[in-house]
């Protein structure tokens, strides 16, 4: 076979074309003339005669003119990338990037596990977003869901009571329908032991309005909600699996709520339980509540803007239906709050997310940067390869396309490892965030998250990609070929280099800084002093059914013998309960008088936490009596009323006096029924632990019977070992009441905490990466100054430099990168302290213990980054290092 | 024969678009079918036919791309592009009206 393609040469060499380009139109051609002589032969033309005839077909010189036509006009370039480029450029770039990591695998794995976390952190952070605040509920168009709620002087979002519910339905315009529901507790008799569970009271056309069906039967129709109606209900799912094994023969059983008989219908599906816990019980609210009329609020109440209609005109319209009513019943008025039902049901949630999601960020910055900083040496170490490769006809464009396929290819695989590392986390955090306060949220990584992921991927690619881009500009191809294999950075990357390490020795210090507050916050608050004691202390419910027990009487010796009886079992040192306990799920407020002052005018009227205790609720509890004295043998129910108050409450109201003596009336007797004050007591942290201190009263069981209570054990021996005993005892006086709630009350202010313990570890892990990785970056840049500087030291060596110069010549340009890092934190820190403000606790922002403590932390690690090539530049050996150009 | 060529030049464009319009074809190949359609009346060796083929990927009128089928070697396959199936619709029309003017002309029908 003839040489076509040195034939070809002969005419396309002087035209100087790029060689890639001249490349393919030889293989192009030779390809046509080979099988035009290839048909030749098989036509029987002789091989020298098939020869000249195809060369002949070469020989125009139109071939020439053209060409060069074409070379002239366009650089070659454009032409190759668009013929070859899509199909072969990308599978070749791919190909030769993979090849390229897989040759630096040291560089490729730091990479791509530094890049993977960050996209990890970022991405599980995103998921939190994702699910409480994005998607916080799976029913029809949550966004035009808004919340109704009262406003009185004294309560900002108040329930509803259920004719002003009616009233609203009717008259409002912006809203297409509204729903409403109560949230109470059933005595149930089921399959098993009898149990107290949460049950929902709900509006005509609760389910339609939040778009929800059925699992199992039907859901309420509008006939179970007329006044003589057979009483039904529906079984939540989650209490349907759980206590009836999923059961479908349930579904028209007859059950026992409060020992009254209603039928199942039907099982609800879970998300009818919006934030709250699992509900267990579903009754129609008509005809099944007690309140009817004005005169009690305790609805939670929603409404769904009508097409068109902004929150804005919503509450424009609700305020003048409140003024309406106001005018025709003014014993009741009151102002009106409308809410979306996102923002009032996670609002709380919202700037502990922001901030996690700020930590996210700043990490997946930092750890962008560090990669950003590695391929910025990796690319002075190639310097000489592009170099090679330009001199052959790469343009660099060509190059920087190769260069941003390897850091999409980085990327993607840290992408993936990222989102891998992500799932793992994400099922960790399912594990440690609170649930049993709101709402079982299971965090997932679903499309949004992917997406997410990707987009994080793509933006770290394009980030580090272009980074050498941008530093090597102005450094010409012959000074890269001089240079020598160990081809120095040039002023652009070394500039970039500092930049990159400044901002992350910055982002570091914010970081620690407010996981620093955060943490200090925590700690405050772990070493709070709750007022009560929280060791050996085992809390459960118990409420008595009206049927069985109808007399006051007969609830007041239940409470006697029941209390009498735990007193006896062993290693129990004392019992007592009360009607609220701290940190639990209820609490009663309200106004009181106080005996002597006129009467608080409706505007400035005090709310106060009220309770009714037994006598030995404080010694359960541990609550130390100040002064005066708790309960005595005395006050029996016909004794005159005593009422003991907080702390706060004596502050608030007898500032500098002594309170006990005076009496108080909190309403709860005849009018003019006075408790007299007998003694003050500590103050206990209500809401949770780093909640702020309410004024609260309690009055006495004895004086005051209550149908349920909440039962208090101190024991000598852990909790745990006492709750079968517990239950076996209030199974001997009452075998179908159920018991509800036992936990130890350590749990319960553990959990009152728990969002705040996970948040706060989250930010710290984050802000110890960031540090972590500031470092390595700090070290990696000191490094390099280091070996390209080897001659020099060596110089400084042989002139006779002591070891101890050489170090703190390079810790001094070390030092000046943290010391630039820390001045750009300061600006940055007093914005991020005050965005971290709401969730502080006993912290000041301005904390100087604290940013005293993470400057230190930062400049610790900034110096131990420092160190080390700062002790191995004085290994140098002057003679190997004057040799080493 | 001088007139063929300046015909030959004229339609060249529309050719190796009309060609490479309904699949791919490397150079040689469009080169013999020319040659077979023609009945051999047009012929373009590889000397004209690749400026052609670089002058239209230039323009943007087709594309090429090499292309490793099994058991064969490397070759580049062009295909039309979005703008080179505009421009062979124009081209297409334009020609056809003037080979019939040319025909109304000289045609037998007037002759």
């Amino acid at each position: 076979m003839p040489d076509w393609r040195s034939e070809i040469l002969q005419h396309v060499a002087p035209l100087r074309m790029d060689p890639l380009r001249e490349q393919s139109i030889v293989a192009e051609l030779a390809d046509h003339l080979d099988q035009h002589y290839r048909d030749l032969l098989a036509e029987g033309t002789p091989e020298e005669i098939a020869r000249e005839k195809v060369l002949r077909g070469l020989s125009d010189n139109e071939l020439l003119r053209e060409l060069q036509r074409i070379t002239r006009m366009d650089s070659a370039l454009v032409i190759h990338d668009r013929a070859a480029g899509f199909c072969q450029g990308i599978r070749l770039d791919l190909r030769y990037a993979l090849r390229a990591l897989k040759r630096s695998r040291g560089f490729s794995v730091i990479a791509i596990a530094t890049l993977a976390l960050g996209i990890a952190a970022n991405t599980a952070v995103f998921s939190l977003v994702n699910t409480v605040l994005m998607k916080p509920f799976p029913i029809r168009d949550p966004h035009r869901i808004i919340m109704l709620w009262d406003r009185w002087p004294d309560v900002d979002r108040g329930p509803m009571s259920l004719d002003d519910f009616h009233d609203f339905q009717h008259q409002s315009h912006s809203l297409s329908e509204m729903a409403a529901w109560h949230i109470t507790y059933y005595n149930i008799l089921g399959p098993r032991e009898p149990d107290h569970v949460l049950a929902a009271r709900v509006s005509q056309g609760f389910f339609k309005f939040f778009g929800l069906r059925p699992v199992r039967g039907r859901l309420f129709a509008d006939s179970d909600h007329r006044e003589n109606a057979p009483p039904v209900a529906l079984l939540g799912r989650q209490y349907w699996s759980s206590v009836f094994g999923s059961d479908p023969g349930i579904v028209g059983r007859v059950i026992s709520l409060d020992d009254k008989p209603f039928t199942v219908i039907g099982i609800a599906p879970a998300e009818a339980s919006l934030d709250r816990s699992p509900i267990a019980v579903w009754v129609p609210l008509e005809p099944t509540t007690p309140w009817k009329g004005r005169s009690t609020n305790y609805l939670e109440v929603f409404g769904r803007l009508a097409h068109g209609v902004s929150l804005k005109e919503a509450h424009a319209d609700a305020n003048d239906i409140a003024r309406r009513l106001a005018l025709e019943f003014p014993a009741h008025a009151h102002g009106i709050v409308v809410d979306s039902m996102v923002h009032s049901m996670f609002g709380d949630a919202q700037p502990t997310l922001l901030v996690l999601l700020s930590a996210g960020c700043l990490l997946f910055l930092v750890s962008c940067a560090n990669v950003a900083n590695l391929v910025l040496a990796r690319a002075i170490s190639r310097r000489r390869e592009f170099a090679v490769r330009e001199s052959l006809g790469a343009s660099r464009f060509r190059l920087a396309r190769q260069l941003l396929t390897e850091s999409a290819l980085l990327a993607g695989v840290s992408g993936a490892v990222g989102t891998l590392l992500a799932a793992w986390v994400i099922h960790l955090l399912n594990r440690a965030w609170p649930h049993n306060m709101s709402r079982p949220t299971i965090f997932a990584v679903d499309a949004r998250v992917l997406m997410f992921a990707i987009v994080a991927s793509a933006i770290a690619a394009l980030f580090f990609g272009l980074a050498p881009a941008f530093g090597g500009a102005g450094t010409s191809l012959s000074d890269s070929l001089k240079d020598g294999v160990r081809a120095t950075g040039g002023y652009g990357h070394k500039r970039l280099r500092t930049v990159l390490v400044t901002a992350e020795i910055a982002i570091s210090t914010v970081l620690l800084l407010s996981s620093g507050l955060l943490l200090r916050s925590f700690w405050k608050v772990e070493h709070t002093d709750p007022g009560f004691r929280s060791d050996h202390v085992l809390t459960f419910g118990l409420s008595l059914p009206a049927t069985r027990y109808p007399k006051d009487a007969e609830r007041s010796i239940f409470f006697r013998d029941l209390l009498a009886r735990l007193e006896h079992l062993p290693g129990v040192i004392s019992a007592g309960g009360a009607t609220e306990l701290p940190m639990g799920t209820g609490s009663t407020e309200g106004g009181f008088e106080i005996e002597g002052r006129p009467p608080f005018k409706p505007d400035e009227s005090p709310t106060i936490e009220k309770s009714v205790v037994t006598p030995d609720y404080f010694r359960a509890m541990g609550i130390a009596v100040l002064r005066g004295r708790g309960s005595a043998a005395q006050d029996t129910e016909h004794a005159p009323k005593v009422v003991m108050i907080n702390e706060e409450l004596a502050r608030l109201y007898w500032p500098n006096q002594n309170p006990v003596g005076k009496r108080i009336d909190l309403g709860w007797g005849k009018e003019g029924d006075w408790q007299e004050i007998v003694g003050v007591i500590a103050n206990l942290r209500y809401g949770a632990l780093d909640k702020p201190v309410v004024p609260a009263a309690y009055v006495l069981s004895t004086q005051y019977p209550v149908r349920g209570l909440e039962i208090a054990v101190h024991s000598s021996i852990p909790s745990n070992e006492l709750v079968s005993a517990i239950r076996s005892q209030v199974k001997e006086i009452d075998p179908s009441l159920p018991i509800a709630n036992i936990i130890t009350l350590r749990d319960i202010v553990g959990e009152s905490v728990s969002s705040r313990r996970s948040s706060t570890a989250l930010v710290s892990v984050f802000a110890l990466l960031t540090a972590i990785l500031a470092g390595i970056g700090l070290f990696g840049v000191i490094s390099y100054s280091v070996a390209q500087r080897t001659r020099e030291i060596g110089i400084r060596m042989a002139l006779g430099a002591a070891l101890g110069d050489i170090r703190i010549m390079v810790l001094r340009e070390g030092l000046a990168l943290i010391a630039f890092g820390l001045a750009v934190a300061a600006p940055v820190s007093f914005v991020s302290a005050r965005l971290l403000s709401g969730l502080l606790f006993g912290v000041h922002a301005g904390d100087a213990y604290t940013i005293a403590l993470a400057v230190s932390f930062v400049a610790l690690v900034g110096i131990l980054a420092c160190y080390l090539p700062a002790s191995r530049a004085t290994r140098v050996a002057p003679v190997q290092a004057l040799r080493s150009e | 024969m001088t007139t063929l060529n300046e015909l030959k030049k004229g339609s060249a464009e529309l050719l190796i678009l009309f060609l490479v319009e309904s699949r791919a074809r490397h150079g040689y190949e469009i080169s013999k079918m020319i040659e077979q359609r023609s009945a051999g009346t047009l012929r373009f060796n590889a000397a004209s036919l690749y400026p052609l083929l670089y002058r239209l990927e230039q323009r943007g009128w087709i594309q090429g791309c090499w292309v490793e089928k099994p058991n064969q070697r490397r070759r580049r396959y062009y295909r039309v592009t979005r703008a080179g199936k505009a421009v062979l619709r124009q081209q297409r029309s334009t020609w056809s009206a003037f080979v019939a003017a040319v025909n109304r002309i000289i045609g037998p029908d007037y002759a």
